[in-house]
């Protein structure tokens, strides 16, 4: 009998269609969770409510077509899962326009920035940085006001951020991760944590095309997220806000404390020691 | 007699109005650079490129009224450019929604959630994407002429999380990595993008009037001018994917020195932590 101990616990997870929020959709469900799953497209989406009702039971997920960076859609689409299943505890925001949407092989073939078209490079930094914004817009109030609650923010890689030819992506990625530090600071006291959750590198998902040539068994396999991510959504990770943990790396078999060495680091690039000169009037605030 | 030693050099700086953009104006013109001056706002843009003219001589600069997020606008202006200077060798990217337009910027910090969504959405477009379409329109003028400079101004790598700025920090973290890209995107080709940034809070209207900070403590714009001066020089070729602290340049080191005390690699790229790749 696997473990059920997120049972009681409703998860919103966008893009949760296919990929990386798929698997986390399974995961937590398998551990008793009900699952609100976000994507753009119904029929996906309607696969995934069979594969994690498999995992979990009947019931236990709830499918929603929405775009997340719209903000009436996003809005409303919080909304209704808060009528429908009677509040949340977890926002997990995965939806994503990933490379593949500006090549098909993003090791031999990398397109230079004056090359991609103006609107999808848009399209694609807006879903991927103001969609998790809107989305935790829209969730937040209702997580400090239960006085628990997770987010869950997929970024990538820190050198990914950067990578060429994938557009809008890895910059997309860096906005993200930067905001989940401030998300982090500004829930602080309220029970509620903010964290990243990354693969570790190129996933078994869409984004990576056949075209790339990897040898599909050895890229990041999906499942690898949903220990980490049961674990975050747990009791047991209360006390865990403004890290970023890389699932690859992510071992159940160690001790809590070495686990969390060996997969976590705070969130964004707050090691470098370079910073702001302010004058000591401002005070400043723990970052 | 001032160095005028970018008479040969055709400069666009967007967010030219006021501030960082309006220092970095004048002081290329009193180099000898023609400066194209770009801004949304129009009379702050005619005050300012009138400041820029009477500092660098008459024809030296020109003032265009330009939304960076409307590429239609953008295409037209930088064509005039093009057609009036004859070139377009360097393009800084300094406009920017800041985070004064959060009413209760460094009164009280805004919650993320207590922002608004519309605010939030042009502050990416403006910090983001402006800088991507201006550089996409004018990366083709520089790349055909072997040689070329693309400048973003970002912000120092703690403000990137600065909490109750909104989507400030997050959109230059955003730019900073895609100096990056940028910079491998033009290896080869003569053309370099770097990264410039004050330092930490400067003396313009980002920090407002009633924070109480008195203006003299800050960071002056004038901090741009040296650092931005030799990246668009011939002397800063081959300098590609940096990032340059305009309050740690200083002009009186030999020039390794003062690279070394200002200068970094763009971005993170100090991190250990990398991408797991298969074989």
């Amino acid at each position: 009998m696997a473990d059920r101990s997120l049972e009681g616990r409703t998860a919103i997870i966008t893009g949760a269609g296919r990929g990386l929020g798929k698997a986390m959709a399974k995961g937590l469900a398998a551990q008793g969770a009900k699952i609100a799953l976000i994507d753009l497209e119904e029929q996906i989406l309607s696969a995934a409510v069979i594969d994690v009702e498999a995992a979990g039971g009947r019931g236990c997920a709830l499918p929603v077509t929405a775009d997340v960076a719209d903000p009436t859609r996003a809005h409303s689409a919080v909304n209704h899962i808060i009528e429908a299943l009677g509040g949340f505890d977890i926002l997990i925001n995965d939806a994503a326009m990933g490379p593949q949407f500006f090549t098909d092989n993003f090791v031999a073939h990398t397109p230079k920035f004056w090359e991609h078209d103006v609107h999808l490079w848009h399209r694609v930094l807006t879903v991927n940085a103001y969609g998790p914004q809107l989305m935790a817009t829209a969730a937040a109030p209702h997580l400090v006001e239960k006085q628990w609650g997770r987010i869950i923010n997929v970024t990538t890689s820190l050198d990914t951020m950067y990578l060429r030819g994938c557009g809008a992506y890895g910059p997309s990625k860096a906005a993200l991760e930067a905001n989940t530090r401030i998300m982090a600071q500004d829930l602080n006291g309220t029970g509620v944590t903010a964290n990243v959750l990354i693969p570790g590198g190129p996933a078994n998902t869409r984004m990576i095309p056949e075209a790339t040539g990897f040898d599909r068994d050895e890229l990041v396999q999906p499942e690898v997220m949903q220990a980490p991510a049961c674990w975050l959504c747990s009791t047991d990770a209360d006390d865990i806000s403004n890290m970023r943990f890389i699932a690859a790396m992510w071992d159940d078999a160690l001790p809590r404390e070495d686990r969390i060495k060996a997969a976590g680091a705070p969130t964004a690039w707050a090691q470098i020691n370079s910073v702001a000169k302010r004058p000591d009037l401002w005070e400043e605030a723990e970052r | 007699m001032a160095d005028r030693g970018l008479e040969d050099k055709t400069v666009l700086i967007t967010g030219a109005g006021r501030g960082m953009g309006r220092a970095m104006s004048t002081s290329l013109a009193v180099a000898g650079a023609k400066v194209a001056m770009i801004d949304i706002d129009e009379d702050v843009l005619r005050e300012s490129a009138m400041q820029a003219e009477d500092a660098g001589g008459q024809g030296s600069v020109k003032a265009i009224i330009c939304d960076v997020t409307d590429a239609n606008t953008v295409q037209t202006a930088v064509q005039e450019i093009v057609k009036d200077f004859g070139s377009l060798e360097v393009l800084v990217n300094d406009a920017v929604i800041g985070p004064e337009r959060i009413p209760t910027f460094m009164q009280e910090k805004a919650k993320f959630w207590e922002l608004e969504d519309e605010l939030w959405n042009s502050m990416l477009r403006v910090n983001v994407f402006g800088p991507q379409l201006m550089a996409k329109t004018c990366a083709p003028y520089m790349i055909e002429k072997g040689w070329g400079r693309i400048v973003n101004v970002t912000t120092s790598l703690d403000t990137m999380y600065l909490a109750g700025a909104g989507a400030y920090g997050p959109t230059k973290a955003a730019l900073e990595a895609h100096t990056l890209v940028m910079s491998q995107d033009l290896e080869g080709t003569g053309v370099t993008a770097n990264v410039l940034v004050p330092g930490g809070m400067v003396n313009t209207r980002m920090i407002p009037e009633n924070s109480g900070i008195p203006r003299e403590k800050l960071i002056q714009p004038k901090v741009m001018e040296s650092p931005i001066k030799w990246l668009a020089s011939d002397a800063s070729d081959g300098i590609n994917g940096m990032r340059f602290i305009g309050a740690l340049w200083d002009d009186d080191l030999p020039l390794d020195q003062r690279i070394q005390q200002a200068g970094a690699p763009c971005a993170w790229t100090q991190l250990p932590s990398k991408a797991i790749y298969p074989d």
